[in-house]
């Protein structure tokens, strides 16, 4: 529940409210200073104060416990609210409390210095001085009274009426008059000739006087005004006397009739007493009060001190709370803000710094939404960029790789995965070392090209070839240094093309223009070159002698024989330069090793080992292309054995293999002397040759059947003991590299 | 802090004592028809706790209040008040004569007596007091009297005041004398 706030227009009525609960505050205290008109306002006042006293306390409890709700749900600036209160609160408290204690002890001592022993008996001495005077004087009055009643007493009831003028004359009674029970007046005179009704005892004195005998008291005349409470002014002497004596004295009759004298006392001596009187009362009236009166000057006081604890505790509350709210806002927007919404605008309440700060506020955020907005454009462009050039890069046929200035690899496209056989975009992040180990066969390649970004800092080229999966693969490299926006080298991107194809295309075309000459200037020649040297044989043979004939006939027969060999030699090379037709068919290769191998009897002095591994999977080949392929293979080994035939061992080895799924692995490998290094580049190309026999095209139609079958073969690099030789062949029906694992 | 506890327990105690404080009571009251007018009379009793006594003998004046209230009811609308009388009356010691001034507000003059329960006997017993003209009632309408007797408050010494809310000896108010009359 959101507990309502104190709005503006609301604070002006209260702030009336509060000034009407000071001013009725002052009137309190004013009533209290001074027996005014006021004091009949006192109660009113007091119950009004402690009313606004109630108030404002609700007003600072309701202001507490929101401000308590507010911690517990740890709201923005309920905490800055909180220790400003609390500050607020003590430096109210401190001073306020200085002031009301000692407030309260000056207040007491001088209450109490009102008081003192000596004035107690000061007046406690006048009043019986007075009452000492006034004593004598009715000892007398007494006395006299006395008098009367005896010579009232002497006198007949019906004469005492006559007498009694006289006899209060005499006397200097102001008021004669003799009554009997029940009040009965007999007889009555009187100073004032206009009173009719003689002043009589009450009934209570009545009955004081069946006990005690004569009566004598004191009394304030009636007639006369109300006593003065202050004592009175100097010449406030009254001219009308404001004391009587009242004496009663009981007759020595036998019916009981009583004689009441009335004696004013000079109003001189009365004022005084009267003065004494007033003053005697007051000052006990006083001192009786002391207590209520300090009890209700401290009850003022802690009025007037917790109000004003309690108004400004409440106008802290309200202060605070306005200079926090902004803050507030701030806080909460600020949050907001953080959190990514920024159409925060808060409203400028003020012109102060806080206003100012709101301002800034607003600016910031109109700012930072459109630097988002900007960002957020620009982050847009970028992808629609990145997507553009993923897009091109990936329908490129040119591998392209960038690296960054650690040589670590960026970005790889489809075309670059597809020509080196690996997955770069795994690799992203890792260096090149780590791509190297990753793909062995790729060693050279990495090696080439880590040494170019090393050593080259601008725009270079190479061909670099390495041995794929697929056999010897040759790289047309271009790589372009990158730098970053302060000239430093960042990286590099290498765009490479496979250009084996293109390579093997080149050769073979122009090994098959080779060929086609050879055909057409030296086979031709050759037939007219056998028929000539047949005819002189002929023609001459029965004309010369026997040793002539016998070298004739030797020379003719080589001659022959030679236009034969190289015949052979020609129709070999336009077997190689012509494309062969290959049918090719679902082949079990184990199958067809054996049985080559089987032509290879131990008596021929070559051993062939055979080696599948497993179930193998068919192939897809021309057996006819294979046999010529196996045949070759093995030729080579048997004449690189350089005729020591006894030793020479080949084996030959078939299985699949985990980096290329789709292909069957063939290794030949024989215990020769291997390859010359300066062979090793270039010895699958025709009359490529070490050994002295042989045509120099055996290697060089292996691969072209290889080749034209979509397979390949390269030299097996780690094969030291002589030459190594590993075929790849593509699957009849390519199996998912899982699944194979799953056979396995 | 004793004091505090204290005012504490005198308010606890008025809190209790509040209504059963009513140390005054209308015995009887009637209002007659005389020469002059109406006049009222009336005997209250009133016992005085021992607060008030000693604050009497310590010079401190007291006002005692009777109220006279006369209603006339009408239909279908609220009671009229036809009458609502005050009658005050001012009792205090005279230290120097020894006795017990009463005296009534407005009139003049002052009854004086030996002791206190002869001067509030004496409040005590009103009679024929003039109070309202005759033409203030008319014939034939049945109006509802009533009659209380209490101590102002008001007009005690003001520091007196704050002693006296939190003391209930001080809350002297009698309840209503009700009684109808008609003329």
């Amino acid at each position: 529940m959101e507990l309502r706030r104190i709005a503006p227009p609301l604070g002006l009525g209260v702030a009336a409210a509060l000034a009407v609960i000071l001013g009725s505050l002052h009137l309190m205290t004013s009533a209290m200073q001074h027996s005014s008109q006021l004091s009949g306002w006192y109660s009113a006042m007091v119950g009004i104060n402690t009313l606004g006293t109630l108030l404002l306390l609700g007003l600072v409890g309701v202001n507490g416990y929101w401000l308590y709700k507010q911690l517990r749900q740890r709201e923005a600036g309920s905490r800055l609210t909180a220790r400003m209160a609390v500050l607020f609160i003590l430096l109210t408290l401190a001073p306020a409390s200085v002031v009301f204690y000692s407030s309260m002890q000056f207040l007491h001592e001088s209450i109490d210095s009102w008081f003192d022993t000596e004035i107690d008996r000061a007046m406690e001495d006048a009043l019986e001085l007075g009452q000492a005077v006034l004593g004598e004087r009715t000892r007398a009055l007494v006395e006299a009274s006395e008098q009367i009643a005896e010579s009232v007493a002497g006198t007949p009831e019906a004469m005492t009426a006559l007498h009694l003028d006289e006899l209060r004359e005499q006397a200097g009674a102001t008021e004669l008059t003799l009554f009997g029970k029940q009040a009965r007046i007999v007889a009555s005179s009187s100073m004032q000739p206009g009173l009719i009704v003689p002043s009589l005892p009450n009934e209570s004195l009545l009955l004081h006087l069946k006990e005690h005998q004569p009566y004598v008291g004191m009394e304030p005349v009636p007639d006369s005004t109300e006593p003065c409470v202050e004592p009175c002014r100097k010449g406030q002497a009254a001219s009308l006397p404001n004391l009587r004596v009242r004496v009663i004295s009981r007759l020595a009759t036998p019916d009981a009739l009583y004689l009441q004298a009335l004696y004013s006392i000079p109003p001189r001596i009365g004022a005084l007493a009267e003065s004494v009187e007033a003053a005697f009362g007051h000052y006990r009236e006083m001192n009786y009060l002391r207590g209520a009166l300090k009890l209700t000057f401290s009850l003022g006081l802690s009025l007037v001190l917790l109000m004003s604890l309690l108004a400004a505790i409440w106008a802290a509350f309200i202060s605070i709370r306005r200079i926090v709210a902004p803050v507030r806002e701030l806080a909460l927007a600020t949050r907001k803000v953080a959190d990514g919404d920024y159409a925060q605008r808060l409203p400028v309440q003020s012109e102060d710094e806080l206003g100012f700060l709101v301002e800034s506020f607003n600016e910031m955020t109109r700012r930072i939404a459109l630097a988002h907005e900007e960002a957020q454009r620009s982050q847009l462009e970028v992808e629609h960029q990145r997507a553009y050039l993923e897009t091109i890069l990936s329908n490129l046929s040119s591998g392209v790789v960038s690296f960054d200035a650690l040589m670590r690899v960026r970005t790889a496209n489809q075309a670059a995965n597809n020509i080196l056989n690996a997955d770069l975009g795994a690799c992203a992040g890792h260096s090149l070392a780590s791509l190297a180990e990753a793909y062995p066969n790729l060693a050279g390649w990495v090696e080439a090209v880590q040494a170019r970004l090393q050593h080259t800092k601008s725009v270079w080229q190479e061909e670099i070839a390495f041995v794929g999966p697929n056999g010897r693969q040759e790289l047309f490299c271009r790589g372009t240094p990158l730098f970053s926006a302060w000239g430093y080298w960042s990286g590099a991107v290498v765009v490479f093309d496979d250009v084996t194809a293109l390579i093997q295309a080149q050769r073979t075309a122009l090994w098959s223009e080779m060929a086609r000459r050879l055909a057409h200037e030296i086979k031709n020649p050759l037939t007219p070159i056998q028929l000539s040297a047949e005819r002189l044989r002929h023609k001459l043979a029965k004309s010369l002698n026997e040793a002539d004939a016998q070298v004739l006939e030797k020379s003719t027969r080589t001659i022959v024989q030679q236009v034969e060999a190289m015949k052979t030699m020609v129709n070999a090379f336009n077997d190689y330069a012509r494309p062969s037709k290959v049918q090719p068919v679902a082949l079990d290769l184990a199958e067809l090793v054996e049985e080559v191998a089987a032509l290879y009897p131990a008596a021929s002095g070559l051993k062939i080992d055979v080696c599948a591994t497993g179930p193998l999977p068919r192939v897809k080949a021309d057996p006819v292309h294979m046999r010529q392929v196996l045949h070759n293979l093995i030729k080579n080994a048997q004449e690189a054995g350089g005729g020591d035939e006894a030793a020479t061992r080949v084996e030959i080895a078939l299985r699949s293999v985990e980096d290329a799924p789709g292909y069957l692995e063939i290794s030949v490998r024989d215990n020769g002397p291997g390859i010359a290094p300066e062979y090793l580049e270039r010895v699958f190309e025709p009359y490529v040759t070490s050994k002295t026999k042989g045509t120099g095209l055996g290697l060089a139609v292996v691969r072209k059947i290889i080749e034209e079958h979509g397979g390949g073969i390269r030299i097996d690099s780690r094969y030291k003991a002589g030459a190594g030789f590993i075929i790849r062949l593509p699957l009849a029906e390519p199996v998912l590299a899982a699944d194979r694992r799953d056979e396995q | 802090m004793a004091k505090g506890l204290l005012a504490l327990a005198l308010l606890f105690n008025t809190a209790l004592g509040w209504a059963a404080s009513a140390e005054f009571t209308v015995l009887d009251a009637r209002l007659q028809l005389q020469k002059d007018g109406y006049s009222l009379s009336a005997d209250i009793d009133y016992r005085l706790p021992p607060a008030v006594r000693e604050a009497l003998g310590n010079s401190v004046p007291i006002t005692l209040v009777v109220q006279l209230k006369v209603k006339r009811e009408r239909r279908l609308l609220w009671e009229e008040t036809v009458l609502n009388e005050y009658v005050r009356y001012r009792l205090r010691y005279h230290a120097l004569s020894k006795l017990y001034q009463i005296q009534q507000e407005g009139i003049g003059g002052s009854r004086n007596f030996a002791t206190l329960d002869a001067a509030v006997q004496a409040l005590g017993s009103i009679r024929q007091l003039s109070i309202a003209s005759a033409d203030r009632f008319m014939l034939g309408i049945t109006y509802k009297a009533g009659v209380r007797a209490y101590l102002d408050f008001e007009a005690l010494p003001l520091p007196l005041r704050s002693v006296a809310y939190l003391n209930p000896q001080w809350h002297l108010d009698s309840p209503w004398y009700r009684w109808n009359f008609a003329e």
